[in-house]
């Protein structure tokens, strides 16, 4: 794509670093936008993309490094300064006001006012300003709709079309495309083809890698909080290059699995469930004594299908049949059957952070400990405390808040859980997410020792190495479908993330 | 289509548009002086102060807010108007007296919400008793009677045929929806309560705006309470006793929305009317008031059941 403002860099990072408490989330990033071109940014989840923009944004300030806007070097220091500045920011989430209409939504804060009365909205002026704008980046939104109304493309070019207004010269998207169809991604990229010709530098950022190829200019890869290339566009030659770049780490600090030749029975089978439109025709299994990879992108419809599998979201059609019975799934029949889930989000979904370590660990069995109704403390004491041992997790009492535990500990209290509820089926949404590296290891040893006990296991993980590692079987979720059955000896990261991307078999 | 379009506007009338229509018809049956011009300006005159306290708790509401000092401000605002009456000061004076007591009054609730972000019902639940107090110290807990002439007229005037209370009424609905729908002002409000993230990211003083929310809700309260003390010739310290839960019933009755700025002043002018009708024709059944006041909290329960059922 040959712009007319080419060469000409707006924006200039230079040696950016910034530490998160354990964590280097950029290391040294240099990187640069130049006027007219869209720069796709791409790289693993955690590759540290969303911190560079973060600290673009003005929400968080830079560990060391320096930031040149227009050749002078500038310091953020919050959303305000980075907006006048220009440098507008469309995240995943809509930053738009319900219960206005379109044009008050892309004006807010900017009213036009009447000449004579200057309090007053000058209506006329802002809906004509309003068309104006959307016109230009060629958009067809009725402007007087309130933004309720409006799906998430519609949205989306509301959100452009105030960045627009505000004359920014450098716009920011994360994951614009997640959510849309064919049809309406091309009526973004039309708009983006807009904003270049303008001048405005565009900062892209997408997991869908053909698209990028078809959209930007030059690509930057991060991996691991570091810059490992930046090629122009003309310059690739296959997406498997760019993927290569993503995912080319040592991965030895993993633990290594002991694979069964023999596995059981199968534990768990869904057969053809849907929950439009998040989940289609969903088939898998799982054997005893085997661990299932889920792996796909963001939004590919893990998370759902583990909740739908768990009873917790209803869905349309299909069937779940445990250890051979068809059954309807709801939380507590789930328990019932020996199912436990350790969610994505354990503080919120998993755990009582506020009750001690002997609450957490009893709260899914007392109906199976004590059908009457009356608790002994002494049993509770008893039980608990077998688990804590077996799973060594690290507390100096039964009392202990879970809040005051290390992520690796907590996640430990809520497998604890639900071996106390003598579950022989898991569904591991994430198991290691937020945990340091040695307890990550020894949740991994814990899932190991669990299988090879005979329990089935189905984990979901955006990390790739944890997939590769851990897995007998991957099954690669793309929008809401399976796509891929992989088998031990396939499931490598090429594979792995050709499918999570949509690539056909 | 056109079944679709109409099933989308009838989802959105709140039930209390019903219950008025339903109450319109049986109150002309049970009473052939229902629609008599002196009832209907009795109706009038009983809505008034009740609906200016309801669209100041619909502006309230829709920054996700709720306030529970809105009458107990109204029985302050009017034992002072009282005492400065008494002690001879001028009637613009005594008007600009109420309304900026109200103002500084609510604002003081804007600012410990917005500011420094206590939850709206505590912050409110507390000033109920802080107003309420104050109101008792300054009468000493008994009633301020007898005012002049021209202060009665606020309530009790007529201009061009109509009560003057109603007049000011009908400025208080139209000085609403213009700032709601015309300033800045009611943008941020709509931005506030439905995304004030987006509101702060703009570069928008959020947190001046929601408390002026509040500062602008206690002006009405202001209000109210000139007109209540002159209708009634005198100021109690507990005149306003219950006249928030009326006011919040109306909101709620007339579909506005705890959750992003989902609501209109139009549904409240309809709630509003309701209760008043209601208690209206329970007055002319000679149902006594304490059993009223269990048939407002009744209708509130069922309507927001009809909407709920309704949203599924």
């Amino acid at each position: 794509m040959g712009s007319p403002h080419a060469d000409q860099t707006i924006l200039q990072f230079k040696g950016m670093s910034k530490d998160f408490p354990g964590v280097r989330a950029l290391d040294k990033v240099d990187f640069d936008l130049r006027k007219g071109e869209v720069h796709a940014l791409v790289g693993e989840n955690g590759a540290g993309k969303s911190t560079l923009i973060k600290i673009l944004a003005g929400v968080y300030p830079p560990t060391e490094g320096e930031i040149y806007y227009q050749g002078q070097k500038v310091t953020i220091r919050n959303p305000k300064d980075g907006l006048n500045m220009g440098i507008s920011v469309i995240y995943q989430e809509m930053n738009l006001v319900p219960y206005i209409s379109v044009a008050k939504n892309i004006f807010l804060g900017r009213e036009p006012k009447r000449p004579w009365l200057p309090f007053l909205i000058d209506y006329p002026r802002l809906h004509e300003n309003a068309k104006e704008i959307l016109k230009s980046i060629s958009a067809d939104i009725d402007i007087k709709v309130n933004a309720i109304e409006l799906g998430v493309a519609q949205g989306q070019l509301v959100e452009m079309a105030k960045a627009f207004s505000i004359k920014a010269s450098i716009l920011v998207m994360d994951e614009p495309t997640a959510t849309l169809t064919q049809k309406e991604i091309e009526q973004l990229f039309r708009s983006i083809r807009e904003f270049q010709k303008k001048g405005i530098g565009i900062i892209y950022i997408s997991h869908r890698l053909e698209e990028i190829l078809q959209i930007a200019d030059r690509v930057t890869v991060l991996r691991d909080g570091k810059v490992v290339a930046t090629m122009n566009i003309r310059e690739v030659k296959s997406l498997d290059d760019i993927i290569k770049l993503m995912v080319g780490r040592s991965m030895t600090a993993y633990f290594s699995r002991e694979f069964l030749t023999k596995k059981g029975d199968v534990a768990l089978e869904v057969k053809a469930l849907s929950r439009e439109p998040v989940l289609r025709e969903i088939n898998l299994y799982v054997r005893s004594g085997e661990i299932v990879g889920l792996a796909g992108l963001v939004g590919a419809g893990r998370t759902e299908l583990a909740r739908a599998l768990f009873g917790v979201d209803r869905f349309d059609g299909g069937e779940v049949y445990i250890l051979g019975r068809k059954v309807s799934m709801t939380p507590s029949r789930s328990v019932a059957l020996g199912v436990g889930f350790i969610p994505e989000d354990r503080k919120k979904e998993g755990l009582a952070l506020i009750l001690p370590v002997k609450e957490n660990v009893i709260v899914a069995s007392l109906r199976k400990i004590f059908p009457q109704g009356l608790i002994s403390p002494q049993k509770v004491s008893k039980v608990v405390n077998n688990y804590v041992k077996a799973l060594r997790v690290a507390t100096p009492s039964l009392m202990r808040l879970v809040r005051y535990l290390s992520g690796g500990n907590q996640q430990k209290v809520v497998v604890a859980k639900w071996l106390c509820t003598q579950a022989r089926i898991f569904i591991f949404d994430e198991p290691t997410r937020g945990v340091d590296i040695g307890a990550k290891a020894e949740i991994h040893q814990l899932m190991n020792e669990m299988v090879k006990q005979g329990a089935a296991v189905l984990m979901i993980s955006s990390e790739l190495p944890e997939i590769l590692h851990m897995s007998d079987r991957v099954y690669v979720m793309h929008e809401g479908r399976i796509v891929k059955e992989l088998h031990r000896e396939e499931v490598n990261q090429e594979n792995v993330l050709k499918y999570a991307i949509g690539g056909k078999s | 289509m056109e079944r679709e379009k109409f099933q989308k506007v009838f989802k959105r009338i709140p039930a209390a548009a019903f219950a008025l229509i339903f109450l319109l018809i049986t109150c002309s049956f049970i009473s052939k002086y229902f629609w008599t011009g002196e009832n209907l300006a009795n109706l009038g005159l009983q809505g008034t102060v009740l609906t200016i306290l309801a669209l100041a708790q619909t502006m309230v509401i829709l920054v996700e807010g709720i306030d529970l000092s809105s009458g107990p401000l109204v029985s302050f605002c009017g034992v002072v108007v009282a005492v400065l009456l008494h002690k001879e000061f001028g009637l613009p004076l005594v008007i600009l007296t109420s309304i900026l007591l109200g103002t500084v009054c609510g604002s003081v609730n804007g600012i410990l919400i917005a500011k420094f972000k206590m939850p709206p019902f505590v912050v409110t639940f507390g000033n109920m008793g802080v107003f309420t107090g104050l109101a008792l110290v300054i009468t000493q807990g008994s009633s301020i009677p007898g005012f002049g002439e021209s202060f009665r007229f606020i309530a009790g005037g007529y201009v061009w045929g109509f009560p003057f209370m109603v007049l000011i009424l009908i400025f208080i609905v139209l000085f609403t929806y213009v700032l709601l729908y015309h300033t800045t002002f009611g943008t941020y409000v709509f931005g506030i309560g439905g995304n004030q993230e987006a509101v702060h990211l703009i570069g928008v003083n959020d947190i001046f705006f929601k408390s002026a929310v509040y500062g602008v809700a206690g002006s009405y309260a202001g209000v109210a309470a000139l007109i209540m003390t002159s209708r009634m010739n005198a100021a109690h310290p507990l005149v306003g006793f219950g006249l928030e839960f009326e006011a919040i019933v109306a909101v709620i009755v007339g579909g506005c929305s705890w959750t992003l700025a989902n609501g209109n002043p139009w549904g409240t002018l309809v709630g509003a009317a309701t209760i008043v009708v209601l208690k209206n024709g329970l007055n002319v059944l000679g149902v006594p008031p304490p059993v009223q006041v269990a048939a407002v909290g009744a209708f509130l329960i069922l309507a927001v059941l009809y909407d709920t059922i309704k949203k599924k």
